[in-house]
């Protein structure tokens, strides 16, 4: 199934939580204008670690997308919704 | 402490006879590839974004490539800068230039164009190559290095110009390293000890020929270049090249290798994701992971083996050609870094480990800083203990011990070790900090597991630093810190994943 972009924000907040769990009870700081790497202070292991959850969880393959490229959570949106437009 | 020497008769007992009799190193480089050519002619020699090249099909375009170098002007005896991402044609332009009689310099590809002339001018190159995407980053070496020979990996030549008779001694490779000093500088490996640290790799473990391997690491750091593909080269094992850790899941799927070269923190991911989607994300065909470039916690050791994967710990230096000493299988030490590898020389001065031997560097270049000791003994600035065994501990870095105001010499990574042990501390680091009264203090910051927060119920990070407290106050009192700190991001981490410590105060 689709998802709105609501939805697919929502969920992705859950998997950046759950890629890197320091994050928990900090929910309201995650925005779509948060950046990944500056903001969230990921790790390229957790990155990796959100790019196969994402796959998972929205049933896209991020065959031609690169997850190094995706600077905010709103960017992971935008990919997510274009994925799912053109896969599902 | 008496020096202690490395043979392979400590291993013999881990493999096979059979196996064990080909693990015989070549006496360079260029003779290992001519015979490997011929012997895995039509083997897969390597796979990358959809193509796949046998040995034979690798070796006729490495001929090609040496007769590039060659119409071109490249000498025997001269050193050569490679600038090349993972590919079939970093291995192409690598084995050109070395079975020509080149000493490659491999350059980490993200260096920027004023970086790779500068390079070139420190180390002395004749030539340049690179893979063609990267071209554009040769354009300033000229200037600087007037003469400079340029060639892209999609050049071709005659394909009958000799292989050049390289002797063991002779430069083989220039790698990258900060060494013990932490300054950028180049360590010079000659075809012996590229041969040693190659063939390093087959010992301890029961499958060594014809394996499947999956390259993660860069080729520029000697894991990736001597471990990977100079391993795989020796014993015949196909390597697929992945595009990018991205696809790594993907790719392991697809390609079902044997056996993986991961620094910890990418194989312990690994194993939370397999944990959290239920099933083993590394599939059926891995047998086993070949982890270091960091410490190597316990933990990872342990629950890989209930998956049926060895894990296998080692310790290496670029300065060692890689690999310094390893575990053979059945693995009984999970907390040690192995036995000394064969034909190296090695003892502990007051704490320090020192190393001989034939895998040692030649010497460093683009620095004045001498390698050796006086007697010929190389400083490797790593703490280490051995057992009665000959395994080896590592306990500390010299350069990150800290001196305290009361002259106590403290080791960091000593005290981390004891604050990692509790299974919801993913990492710490322990440093030192000025407190409010201006008196240097040894401070402790950590980083909780995430799968193991919930573990800990309510108010996590104040059970947490209850917990970490009570470690603390066991210490005997020179070693206790004085303040601690839960950190809410991971610490800042070099490409390779090491933390990347504070500076000392």
């Amino acid at each position: 199934m689709d998802y709105s972009r609501e939805e697919t924000f929502n969920k992705l907040k859950e998997i950046v939580i759950a890629a890197d769990e320091s994050l928990s009870g900090r929910e309201s700081e995650i925005t779509e204008s948060s950046r990944i790497l500056q903001d969230l202070g990921f790790s390229s292991v957790e990155l990796l670690y959100m790019a196969v959850i994402i796959e998972e969880t929205f049933k896209i393959a991020m065959d031609d997308v690169n997850v190094w490229e995706l600077s905010t959570v709103g960017d992971a949106v935008d990919m997510i919704m274009n994925e799912m437009k053109k896969q599902h | 402490m008496n020096s202690y020497i490395g043979t392979d008769e400590k291993f013999r007992a881990f493999t096979d006879e059979a196996t064990f009799a080909r693990i015989s190193a070549d006496e360079t480089v260029s003779k290992m590839w001519q015979r490997c050519a011929c012997a895995y002619a039509d083997k897969t020699a390597l796979v990358h974004a959809g193509s796949s090249v046998t040995f034979a099909e690798l070796d006729e375009r490495v001929s090609a490539f040496r007769g590039a170098l060659s119409a071109k002007g490249v000498k025997p005896l001269t050193r050569v800068a490679l600038l090349s991402r993972n590919s079939i044609d970093f291995a192409v332009m690598f084995l050109g230039a070395v079975t020509l009689g080149c000493a490659v310099i491999v350059l980490p590809p993200h260096l920027g164009e004023k970086e790779v002339a500068g390079v070139c001018k420190m180390f002395g190159a004749s030539a340049l190559i690179a893979e063609a995407a990267l071209k554009e980053k040769c354009a300033l070496a000229p200037a600087l290095n007037p003469g400079i020979i340029l060639l892209t990996a999609d050049e071709t030549g005659e394909k009958d110009v000799a292989v050049f008779e390289s002797g063991a001694e002779d430069e083989c490779v220039i790698m990258f390293t900060g060494g013990t000093t932490g300054k950028s500088k180049g360590a010079v490996l000659t075809h012996a000890a590229v041969m040693q640290g190659t063939v390093n790799g087959c010992y301890g473990v029961r499958d060594v020929f014809e394996q499947k391997y999956i390259l993660i690491l860069p080729l520029s750091h000697v894991f990736g270049l001597i471990r990977n593909l100079l391993y795989c080269i020796f014993t015949g094992s196909a390597l697929f090249i992945s595009a990018s850790p991205q696809n790594l899941f993907k790719d392991i799927a697809a390609f079902r290798p044997t056996a993986l070269v991961m620094v910890p923190a990418l194989a312990e991911m690994a194993l939370q994701l397999s944990k959290k989607l239920g099933r083993n994300m590394l599939g059926d065909s891995v047998k086993y992971i070949i982890c270091g470039a960091a410490a190597v916690p316990q933990f990872l050791v342990e629950e890989y083996d209930k998956i049926g994967i060895t894990l296998f710990p080692g310790y290496g230096l670029t300065e060692s050609a890689n690999l310094v000493s390893g575990n053979p299988v059945p693995l009984k030490k999970p907390g040690s870094v192995g036995i000394s590898y064969p034909n190296q020389q090695l003892k502990i001065v007051d704490g320090e480990l020192w190393l001989r031997g034939k895998n040692m560097l030649k010497g460093y270049v683009g620095t004045d800083e001498v390698a050796w000791t006086e007697d010929g003994w190389f400083r490797t600035g790593d703490l280490v203990t051995m057992d009665e065994d000959g395994f080896l501990y590592i306990t500390g870095r010299i350069k990150e011990i800290i001196v305290l105001d009361n002259a106590e010499n403290i080791s960091p990574a000593a005290l981390e070790e004891r604050f990692n042990a509790l299974p919801f501390v993913q990492d710490s680091q322990v440093f030192e900090a000025v407190g409010d009264n201006g008196k240097h203090i040894l401070a402790l910051e950590v980083v909780l597991r995430a799968s193991e927060i919930a573990s800990l119920g309510e108010n996590p990070k104040a059970k947490a630093e209850e917990a970490l407290w009570q470690i603390n106050n066991a210490q005997r009192p020179a070693e206790r810190v004085s303040k601690i700190t839960i950190r809410d991001t991971d610490f800042a981490r070099s490409p390779s994943m090491k933390i990347i410590r504070y500076k000392q105060v």
